[in-house]
């Protein structure tokens, strides 16, 4: 006889942004918009992942992610921004430390845009406005 | 203005009629049989969405949008200001505020029962703008409500008054109402208007008001007193013609009426030696008494050989080379055209073959423009028929895959089609060729001066201008040739 | 306005704030030129436009609009016209900006868009870009939804 035991429940499949040690994936969010910021946000921690700064341009992304470097498991980053725009950030990242995780998150979805961040070392690129699923698979998949 | 706000001014306003001259709304019920009552009631169970306040004029019935109105007054002695037209009487001191009385019956010509210095009028009070007037009229009556929907249009032949002045008609409580546009009454007019306004007004005074349909001169009044003083010395104002009151006259006014008002079509110097010819012509064809233009479909009959050759089509290969001969030698290495009012496409694309054909060592530009959307959007995928497209467009057309026949990469790379009002700034550069066949006779008299001014600044010296075959516009500094049908303009 | 570029305008308008409010009815208004200072209905977002053309696209909506569409966006009731509402509808005019331009690039077209600016205030009025004294022609998209209308306000012109 088949027992509870024999169909793991989708509920219980352990969250994507735990670790197997059990500790948290670290996110560092860079994005000019607090509602991105929070909405993003919102998605990550509900699948357990833990937000641990948010930044508000390219520069103060990379400033932040200098600083709390190796803590950083993976870096959302926005293209338009003031300041310092996404692709240069994500460059100057890349050159910071080339293990960086980094994945584009942006309202532009120009193939060219697409093309530019992958070659500069970015793991994946996801276009706004944000669907759930979309946000988890491919943050899922570039912390791989 | 969001719709509660409104909502609540029209009540304001129609409480503060109703209890300033005790102004009854049809709520009377006195004196009704029930049947008449239960009728009253289902009248009233359809929507109400528009009031008017009421008044009569020799004998008929007239009507005001309630927003128009202020407020209603009784008033006895206006001061007299001179040198005014017959139907200013003069000012008014209306609890501070000095505004200019204005008797509509004198205004519309109709006969008034001579006024004594002393007699109380019926005045209503309204505001155009930022101006305040008053309306002597011989009697308010009430404030009615009625369905917006309801209103029809007024027929040509309809009242005493030019029509313009009348917004429309309306049926409410057995009574027809002749709902008057206050705006268009009392509205800011432009210069040329103005000055229209004035030789009629001085034709009145020199013939004084009979009760005739003298309805093309009576109408017409400035927007403001001070303005009526200083003009009727301008000495801008022609001699005044002996007015003629024949029929014909009063039928050709309302003619270019409906052109203006059913196909944007505007007559005046540009249009006036065609729009003459044609009414002649019309006449002749439709009868003298059936010359009015009942609707669309009349105007644009009417309207027909206005159009240049090979409008709304494909040229012929003559009216291709005839324009040809039109454009002057030019060995720039850019040619920069400007076609406004390009409409579906069918000139640009002519034009940008034929100065291909032309200038075969020039880079083409064409800035298209049309104010109609639908038009114009479809314009970069036109297609051709077989027929154009085995003629003198052939070197320009390819065959796609469905079997049309659309015009070659580099054609339509030529040209830029946008939505684009022309009488808004035209951001252009410097350009060697214009082509606005039957374009200006489409704008408003107000802009089209500006129109023609930015002609003369955009072009080049060696440019040229082209406009419609039966447009006689005249452009400063320009003088007109007339190469095969078309007008050219050089400077 | 070109029109190969009005559709990538219409069309986005349309899909993403229908996406945003989770689906609710959008009706698209007539679509007419304007050219004079625009008085804003209360908040507007603006994002600059630059490269092959340039410009500006203008949201305009009322205060109350702003508010709900906020709110919604959030989903959360939200009291007062904050910075999440302020960061959210600018959010918005992002969004539809950018996809508008990611279509048109795919058209042939190259520009890029700044980052939004957000206006609020009453009597408020956008006039002509910089330099002339005549005031830029702008294409004006209605869309009417439940909370609502937004006018979306493109002004934008080829480099010569």
């Amino acid at each position: 006889m088949k027992t509870k035991q024999d169909f793991p429940s989708i509920n219980e499949r352990p969250p994507e942004g735990i670790k197997e040690d059990g500790t948290k994936f670290r996110v560092l969010i860079v994005d000019d918009s607090m509602f991105v910021a929070k909405q993003l946000g919102q998605i990550l921690t509900s699948e357990g992942y833990e937000i641990i700064a948010t930044a508000v341009d390219g520069k103060d992304g990379v400033d932040k992610y200098k600083e709390l470097c190796p803590n950083v498991d993976l870096v959302t980053m926005d293209i338009t921004m003031p300041r310092m725009d996404g692709i240069t950030a994500l460059e100057q990242i890349m050159a910071f430390d080339k293990n960086a995780k980094v994945v584009m998150v942006s309202a532009l979805g120009k193939e060219e845009l697409v093309k530019k961040s992958l070659l500069d070392g970015a793991k994946n690129y996801i276009v706004k406005p944000l669907d759930r699923k979309k946000v988890l698979d491919r943050i899922g998949a570039a912390l791989k | 203005m969001r719709e509660g706000e409104d909502k609540m001014e029209t009540q304001t306003i129609q409480q503060a009629l109703v209890a300033q001259m005790g102004l009854a709304e049809d709520e009377d019920n006195v004196g009704l049989t029930p049947e008449e009552i239960e009728a009253r009631k289902k009248e009233k169970a359809s929507v109400i969405d528009y009031k008017m306040v009421t008044f009569s004029l020799a004998g008929k019935d007239y009507a005001v949008d309630i927003m128009k109105v202020k407020e209603i007054a009784k008033a006895g002695r206006f001061t007299y200001v001179p040198n005014t037209l017959p139907f200013v009487l003069g000012v008014y001191n209306l609890r501070g505020e000095i505004i200019p009385i204005i008797d509509l019956r004198l205004f519309f010509n109709i006969d008034v029962p001579e006024r004594k210095d002393n007699d109380i009028e019926n005045m209503l009070i309204v505001t155009v703008g930022e101006q305040t007037f008053g309306v002597v009229v011989d009697a308010i009556d009430k404030v009615v409500g009625i369905q917006k929907s309801t209103i029809q249009p007024p027929h040509p032949l309809f009242g005493d008054i030019n029509i313009k002045y009348i917004y429309g008609v309306v049926e409410a409580n057995k009574h027809l109402y002749i709902l008057l546009d206050i705006d268009k009454i009392f509205g800011a007019r432009n210069a040329e208007e103005e000055k229209e306004l004035v030789e009629q007004a001085s034709l009145q005074i020199h013939d004084p008001m009979t009760n005739d349909n003298n309805s093309n001169v009576a109408s017409n009044v400035p927007s403001s007193v001070a303005a009526t003083a200083r003009q009727s010395e301008k000495p801008s104002v022609k001699k005044p013609e002996p007015v003629k009151e024949n029929k014909s006259e009063i039928d050709y006014g309302f003619i270019v009426d409906s052109l203006k008002n059913l196909c944007k079509f505007y007559v005046n110097s540009i249009t006036e030696n065609w729009t003459k010819k044609r009414y002649a012509e019309w006449q002749k064809l439709r009868g003298v008494d059936k010359t009015q233009l009942q609707n669309e479909e009349d105007a644009q009959e009417f309207l027909r050989p206005f159009y240049s050759s090979c409008t709304s089509g494909w040229w012929t290969e003559s009216y291709a080379s005839s324009v040809s001969k039109a454009l002057p030698d030019n060995s720039a290495k850019t040619i920069v055209v400007w076609n406004p009012g390009c409409g579906k496409g069918y000139e640009s694309y002519s034009l940008a073959c034929l100065l291909k054909k032309r200038y075969p060592d020039a880079h083409i530009r064409i800035y298209a423009h049309d104010i109609d959307l639908l038009n114009v959007s479809n314009a970069p995928l036109m297609t051709i028929n077989d027929e154009a497209a085995n003629d003198w467009y052939a070197p320009y057309v390819t065959k796609t895959v469905t079997g049309d026949y659309t015009f070659n990469k580099e054609i339509k790379d030529m040209i830029l089609f946008e939505y684009h009002d022309c009488v808004n700034t035209n951001a252009l550069p410097d350009l060697d060729i214009i082509f606005a066949r039957d374009v200006i006779s489409f704008i408003p008299p107000e802009s089209q001066t500006s129109f023609i001014e930015d002609f003369d600044e955009r072009v080049k010296g060696n440019g040229i201008i082209i406009v419609g075959e039966n447009e006689e516009p005249s452009i400063q500094g320009w003088s007109k040739k007339i190469i095969g049908t078309l007008p050219v303009y050089t400077k | 306005m070109r029109v190969e570029y009005i559709n990538p305008f219409v069309e986005t308008s349309y899909k993403v704030l229908k996406e945003v409010l989770g689906g609710a009815e959008v009706t698209r208004g007539d679509l007419y030129l304007k050219s004079t200072a625009m008085p804003v209905m209360g908040v507007a977002a603006l994002v600059g436009l630059a490269g092959d053309v340039e410009g500006r696209v203008l949201f305009d909506m009322t205060f109350d609009t702003a508010l709900k569409i906020a709110s919604k966006m959030n989903n959360e009731d939200l009291p007062e016209f904050d910075d999440l509402a302020k960061a959210t509808i600018s959010e918005l005019a992002n969004l539809i900006t950018a996809q508008a331009v990611t279509k048109l690039h795919e058209l042939g077209f190259k520009f890029d868009l700044t980052p939004p600016a957000l206006f609020v205030g009453e009597k408020m009025e956008i006039a002509a870009l910089g330099g002339t004294e005549e005031n830029v022609e702008a294409l004006i998209v209605p869309l009417i939804t439940e909370y609502g209308k937004i006018e979306v306000n493109v002004a934008v012109r080829e480099r010569n």
